[in-house]
């Protein structure tokens, strides 16, 4: 089941601690995301997004929606290297993302993991959307 | 509120299923040449019928592959629909992320440049 991910990553002309503050910090996480993002970045923490830039597919790729909500809880949280999450929403089905700072030379790296939910934890992920 | 989870997860078990090179082999045979029972995959592939078995029931549980018995054997025939399943949750991912990290590049750089453009005497040692 490891193999089941899709994974990417992007460098930024940024020190790993401005590159941790643009994931570790839920107002910064919401403005590249694209959405507000209501979440504190702490293991357990249950929280949401309303808005999204990317949603059902299209000729020309993802449409964005502003009234997109999706459930986040955070599972894992290592300040400055890793960020855990769980998010599902009404367009995409339940996933994990994880985030890991990784220093480069110059730059720092973000690798993004996003792998779909098995059926256990796909259950606890309902759980959070219905009591939304 | 009406749960807006799908069920279980519609392709953990595929892309897994998807993610080993002889198994993806077997599914271009079984595409190319039609229903099959075992021993007939492993006569053109270099891997054993017991092999061939192993991973036949790994794209059977995906859902990738389909059995159906023709007399004494077992013969297995692609079922498209769940790949074609797999493959789109992959195509939107990928694009979901690449206009996210479009943004992510834009808000890193303008942090950058601000950072740039402070007087000297203002900036902060980073690590």
């Amino acid at each position: 089941m490891d193999d089941s991910h899709f994974t990417t990553h992007v460098d930024l002309p940024v020190a790993p601690s401005d590159a941790w503050e643009l994931i570790g910090d839920a107002c910064a996480l919401g403005a590249w995301l694209g959405g507000d993002v209501d979440l504190e970045i702490e293991p357990g923490a249950e929280g949401s997004m309303t808005g999204s830039m990317t949603g059902s597919m299209s000729e020309t790729g993802s449409v964005g929606d502003p009234d997109d909500f999706t459930v986040i809880l955070v599972e894992e949280v290592v300040p400055g290297e890793r960020l855990g999450l769980r998010w599902a929403s009404a367009s995409k089905s339940p996933s994990t993302v994880v985030f890991e700072i990784v220093p480069m030379a110059e730059s720092t790296r973000i690798i993004i993991t996003e792998r779909p939910v098995p059926q256990g934890l796909a259950a606890i992920t309902g759980r959070l959307c219905a009591v939304r | 509120v009406t749960p807006i989870v799908r069920g279980p997860s519609e392709y953990n078990d595929v892309l897994a299923a998807l993610s080993d090179p002889m198994r993806q082999r077997i599914l271009e045979r079984l595409s190319t040449d039609g229903p099959m029972n075992a021993s007939e995959v492993a006569s053109v592939l270099p891997i054993s019928r017991q092999a061939v078995v192993k991973h036949l029931r790994i794209l059977e549980s995906g859902g990738l592959v389909g059995a159906r018995t023709n007399g004494r054997s077992v013969e297995f025939s692609v079922r498209p629909e769940r790949t074609v399943q797999a493959a789109r949750w992959l195509e939107q991912t990928a694009s979901d992320w690449e206009q996210r990290i479009d943004a992510l590049r834009r808000l890193a750089q303008e942090r950058s440049d601000c950072r740039d453009a402070e007087p000297t005497g203002s900036r902060t040692v980073r690590p």
